[in-house]
């Protein structure tokens, strides 16, 4: 809801803060200021008055008599009332005990007076009070998070992991051993056993039965970005599925496939794969560590690809890596896979190999000629270390 | 080598963290009753927060549905009334809304519950955990701060943003469990005090890993999963 700064400052006989520190102070101790907008000599200021507080803070004197609290500052008139609301009783040990506070119960007292709550009774207008918390709530926020302690309570674990978290966590991790890849698939279909009212679209009625479809499908989708028509891709899944009525499971499945073959597939229950696995739950939770990265991720192009090959004979001593060095560093931002070696032969005191190039623009479509371009630019910067680029 | 997808490299860090403080991991069912994901936690049929939830339920079982928050299984766990409590729930939730690239129609949620005798479990050992989780995952000096809010499961509830850039961003609800839940779960509200908090887990990850769009997550898309490998090079 919007309100006007200047009306609001005519229930002061003080200046206000500014309009952007007002807002600050709003957000840190009552509502969320979402926008403020200047009108001509005026500010705007769309504020977020919270579900519990429409009875009383959605109108100007509500907002005022807030912000009178806020910044303990008296309003002209903030026509208050009493004798709706009944005292609400409350100790000053059962407000610090709440937030964690030592607080004097005249320190209580008197923020409980901003909110102009006197002796545990709330003014009228405040139909949301009603427990020693909501008192404790007022408190808080009129002292400030700001100002609270951050408390620290370390304990030892009085249990163990849900035994579903710790199989899930040790199928994962066997699964990324042999080399797949985990992928965290959708659970509305457009066929199953256990159907949502009002779905999203008509093809989205259902919840999945099986993780193996959608595998087997996103095997083939990822075919399409091979670098190599020999290239396996070998995919994951882990997740909940819904093979009855109100029934769901928790199913490990797994699908690899190459260009041209149809994926070989296998799904299972958890239990099914752990005891075929040998999965324990008496081990724990795995540390999954060395599977995690602290990367930034880097978007990934739209536009189509164009692949080069670059084959070349150098001296037996000459590695693979010195020479994807050299050409990484003049092939130029437009390099953005590779170079992958993909061949290598001995003759006598040579080595040839050969390197596959991805070029691709995060903007537009390459062409042909620009790619040849920047490949022949490479080339010279090869040669001149003596080494003999096939052609 | 494979890897794991971001949003399990996610869960096992948080998870790490709040077990150096004590929690155990939960887990519960996605198709949800009504009384966990809504009735226990102080929203009974016809309270506005229900409707802002945009929930998928089930065609049949009536009464039954795709649980919206993970504060289903935290209250799931209050009910077995083994006291104290100190758990995270981790899983997948659904909301019935149209998707952008900050939204989707399901993602995943870290929810938090710590249940003791009063003084061990106040609103400034809340504030310290949730302190305390984010400096393990962002560094020490990432900026956190508390602000009112509403829930209708807690009181004092708050919002939890953490600064980016020069943006605060909001990554959780929380605050003090609410008397009514106790009551739910068949504990006296006076003998029990507890905090809680629940937030996402893929916006987490998008700040984590600067990724601008929820749904790539779920595209099953190599070029995007294999960036998130610890030996991914180029």
């Amino acid at each position: 809801m919007k309100f006007s700064y200047r009306r609001l400052q005519e229930y002061f006989a003080e200046p206000l803060p500014p309009p952007a520190e007002l807002a600050e102070q709003i957000v840190r101790h009552a509502f969320e200021v979402e926008t403020i907008e200047s009108a001509g000599e005026d500010y705007l200021l769309e504020v977020k008055i919270l579900p519990d507080r429409t009875g009383d803070a959605k109108t100007e004197l509500g907002l005022a008599r807030e912000i009178g609290s806020i910044l303990d500052r008296p309003l002209k008139d903030p026509a208050l009332t009493y004798g709706k609301n009944q005292a609400i009783e409350f100790t000053t040990e059962q407000i610090n005990n709440l937030l964690g506070l030592n607080l004097s119960a005249e320190e209580i007292n008197r923020l409980l007076n901003r909110a102009y709550i006197k002796n545990g009774v709330p003014p009228d207008h405040r139909t949301d009070l009603a427990a020693v918390a909501d008192l404790a709530d007022e408190v808080a926020r009129l002292y400030g998070y700001d100002q609270m302690p951050s408390l620290v309570a370390k304990t030892d674990r009085s249990g163990d992991d849900d035994s579903n978290f710790i199989l899930t966590n040790r199928a994962r991790a066997k699964l990324a051993a042999d080399g797949f890849t985990e992928i965290y698939g959708y659970a509305f279909t457009n066929r199953g056993e256990v159907e949502v009212e009002q779905p999203l679209a008509k093809d989205k009625k259902f919840l999945r039965t099986n993780l193996t479809d959608n595998l087997r499908a996103k095997v083939k989708f990822n075919l399409q970005h091979r670098l190599f028509d020999t290239e396996e891709v070998k995919l994951f899944e882990v997740g909940t599925v819904f093979p009855a009525a109100d029934k769901e499971e928790i199913h490990v499945a797994a699908a690899r496939g190459r260009h041209h073959e149809e994926p070989e597939v296998f799904e299972q229950t958890l239990e099914e794969f752990a005891r075929q696995r040998h999965l324990k739950i008496e081990d724990g939770n795995p540390d999954l560590s060395e599977y995690r990265a602290a990367v930034k991720y880097r978007p990934f192009s739209v536009f189509p690809r164009i692949i080069r090959d670059i084959a070349l004979w150098v001296p037996a001593d000459v590695t693979p890596g010195q020479v994807a060095k050299l050409i990484k560093q003049s092939a130029g931002q437009l390099l953005v896979e590779g170079p992958v070696l993909f061949d290598e032969f001995k003759r006598g005191d040579k080595v040839s190999y050969a390197l596959r190039l991805v070029f691709q623009s995060d903007d537009k479509t390459l062409s042909d000629e620009e790619v040849n371009r920047l490949v022949a630019e490479i080339i010279p910067k090869l040669e001149a270390n003596g080494w003999t680029v096939r052609k | 080598m494979g890897h794991l997808h971001p949003l399990t490299q996610i869960i096992s860090r948080s998870v790490e963290i709040f077990s150096g403080l004590g929690f155990t991991v939960a887990l519960g069912p996605e198709i949800e009753e009504e009384f966990y994901n809504f009735d226990a936690l102080n929203m009974p049929p016809g309270h506005p927060a229900r409707a802002m939830q945009d929930t998928f339920w089930l065609r049949r079982p009536a009464g039954k549905l795709l649980r919206t928050h993970c504060t289903a299984v935290s209250m799931r766990k209050l009910a077995e009334r083994h006291l104290p409590l100190k758990v995270v729930s981790v899983g997948r939730v659904y909301r019935n809304e149209a998707t952008d690239a900050t939204h989707e129609t399901q993602f995943y949620q870290l929810d938090g519950l710590s249940v003791a005798s009063g003084r061990e479990v106040t609103l400034a050992h809340l504030k310290g955990a949730l302190e305390y989780f984010y400096r393990n995952l962002f560094g020490s000096d990432i900026e956190l701060r508390l602000r009112p809010s509403y829930f209708p499961f807690v009181e004092p509830g708050v919002e939890v943003d953490i600064k980016r850039g020069d943006k605060w961003l909001e990554v959780m609800g929380a605050g003090m469990v609410h008397r009514q839940v106790f009551a739910a779960a068949g504990l006296d509200p006076a003998k029990h005090q507890g905090w809680a908090f629940g937030g996402g887990l893929d916006r987490l990850a998008m700040l984590y890993y600067g990724v601008p769009d929820v749904r790539l997550f779920y595209q099953d898309d190599r070029r995007f999963l294999k960036q998130f490998s610890p030996n991914h090079s180029s």
